[in-house]
């Protein structure tokens, strides 16, 4: 699909797969992430090609307000749902219990966790963007659990600027300049990342897991 | 305190603030002469009860309004008063009186009077709202800066006006608002405009309360947040205009019946405020105009009061504020 914001093409032909699990959409600040979830989502409309998704799809946006209102409140925002299904899935995220907490009264993380629920409640394919961003890593690790276990439940699309999440990733979009790149998780090296973002990135094994050391010249 | 106790609450005290409402005026009249009938009941029935179900009815209005608008600019300093939009539609308002002086019958006056306070409300509210960007405070500001436009386009328009046309209302209606003669026509009006106003903004306040959190969430869920605060801004400038057409302009309802409402329930989302607001608004609105007529042992506008109840309010939240900006 191609995807044009006041013009200017954001992404150019940009076709790539949905698989079962975790979708990982990396690239560059401005390289049209936040612009493929909001496309998918159905906020923007392709100027070629189309999205084709099956079912409903839940959102957690990047940037939200400090609302003060109940969780349960934040929940039910939008209307017309049970709200059953909104406790089930806050109970899943870790949160039960928290309903009657005032929204703006919790952690970042648990804010994200609050929204998270939300979107799992509200999609079977639930689009996140960025959602381990400004949490310290023990908040960090709390949402990688949460997402690492709950992808076997319900399909992820999440872009991040955050390397780390490509070891929770079954699939890995790079965008550059408006294009996409699929890879396997395990495609995913320095090389490709050091031409992704402009800047040398050195992958390390460390216990199972990928550690990623971008090299800053400073 | 849970919402529905709220609401019962407000409720309750209705019948002793409508007694104490039509006890004040010119004539402070003891319970026993409100009831007893005979040349009385002119002065109750014809005149002052009119005046309390107007009062109880702009009341609930402006309330939710405030709500409303609290919700979706994510701001909890506006209301219709704020924002220019009661300046705006008390100039439309005038303006009426003025095309009624080069010749347009007074009789069709309310045909015209209202879509003309709706425009300039309108106006006034777009104005405030974009030079805000959503800014707390910059909103605040831009909305006393168009008020004060406004209020002074009224005052010059007045001057001229008074002079050929006597009948016209004071200044001080104009910028403080005197609910002191409404008719039962009027009434009804507003009866209409609270009933929908009130179904509309409860069966919508968990549309708002998505709008609140997030413009992006919104969209996903099919509702396009410009666009939907656009039409309640309209909704309210209309409720608005056709208000200060009446009793002229009653500020900070909008301010003070949502403050309470947060602070009782300890829960600011629309699903919780913006009932019981409607709730509050009828019986702050009746104290306020019930102390505005005569409890002090004579009459001042209406918004005097609501002024010396809410200023307040805003000097709290300015407080507030700056604490949070030193720690």
């Amino acid at each position: 699909m191609t995807v044009s914001l006041g013009g200017v093409p954001v992404l150019v032909d940009v076709s790539f797969d949905i698989v079962d699990g975790l979708n990982l959409v990396l690239g560059p600040n401005g390289s049209g992430k936040t612009t493929l979830l909001r496309t998918i989502a159905g906020i923007y409309r392709p100027q070629r090609g189309s999205v084709e998704v099956d079912g409903d799809v839940g959102y957690m946006p990047a940037e939200f307000s400090d609302a003060y209102m109940t969780v349960m409140d934040v929940l039910l925002a939008g209307g017309g749902r049970p709200p059953s299904r909104y406790l089930a899935w806050l109970a899943a995220v870790g949160l039960g219990g928290y309903e009657r907490r005032i929204f703006s009264e919790l952690s970042t993380g648990q804010k994200r966790l609050v929204l998270l629920a939300k979107a799992l409640a509200e999609g079977r394919l639930v689009l996140l963007d960025e959602p381990t961003a400004n949490l310290d890593p023990a908040r960090k690790a709390v949402i990688m659990r949460v997402l690492q276990r709950l992808k076997k439940l319900k399909t992820f699309i999440v872009a991040s600027h955050d390397l780390d999440l490509v070891n929770i990733a079954d699939s890995v979009v790079l965008l550059r300049g408006g294009r996409a790149v699929q890879l396997r998780p395990e495609e995913v090296d320095g090389e490709v990342l050091s031409e992704t973002y402009g800047l040398p990135i050195e992958v390390v094994r460390s216990g199972g897991h990928k550690l990623f050391l971008p090299r800053y010249d400073f | 305190m849970s919402g529905r106790n709220l609401v019962l609450f407000s409720l309750a005290s209705l019948p002793p603030l409508f007694v104490l409402f039509l006890s004040t005026g010119a004539v402070f009249l003891t319970p026993d002469k409100l009831f007893a009938g005979g040349p009385y009941s002119v002065i109750v029935y014809g005149i002052r009860l009119p005046a309390a179900i107007a009062a109880a009815l702009i009341g609930s209005i402006l309330a939710v309004s405030g709500a409303v608008m609290q919700t979706l600019y994510r701001n909890p300093l506006l209301d219709p008063y704020i924002t220019g939009t009661a300046s705006g539609a008390a100039f439309g308002a005038l303006l009426a009186y003025a095309l009624a002086v080069v010749g347009l019958s007074p009789a069709y006056m309310l045909l015209y009077q209202v879509p003309l306070a709706f425009l300039f409300a309108t106006a006034a509210s777009i104005a405030t709202l974009a030079a805000g960007r959503g800014r707390v405070y910059a909103t605040v500001i831009g909305g006393v800066a168009v008020s004060y436009i406004f209020s002074a386009a009224t005052t010059i328009g007045l001057s001229y006006l008074s002079s050929r046309e006597p009948q016209i209302p004071p200044l001080a209606f104009w910028l403080f608002g005197y609910i002191d003669y409404v008719s039962y026509r009027a009434d009804a009006l507003l009866a209409v405009v609270a009933a929908g106003l009130i179904a509309a903004a409860v069966k919508e306040a968990r549309r708002m309360d998505l709008v609140a959190i997030s413009d992006e969430l919104a969209h996903v869920r099919g509702i396009k947040p410009d666009r939907y605060r656009l039409f309640w801004i309209s909704a309210i400038s209309l409720s608005t205009a056709l208000i200060v057409s009446q009793v002229g302009v009653v500020g900070f309802l909008g301010l003070m019946a949502p403050h309470m409402a947060r602070m009782a329930l300890k829960n600011g989302s629309a699903a919780a405020v913006v009932p019981a607001s409607a709730a509050l608004g009828a019986p702050v609105l009746l104290a306020s105009g019930a102390l505005a007529r005569g409890l002090l042992g004579f009459s001042v506008p209406v918004t005097a009061i609501t002024s010396i109840f809410s200023a307040p309010i805003i000097i709290l939240a300015l407080v507030h504020a700056g604490k949070r900006i030193d720690s």
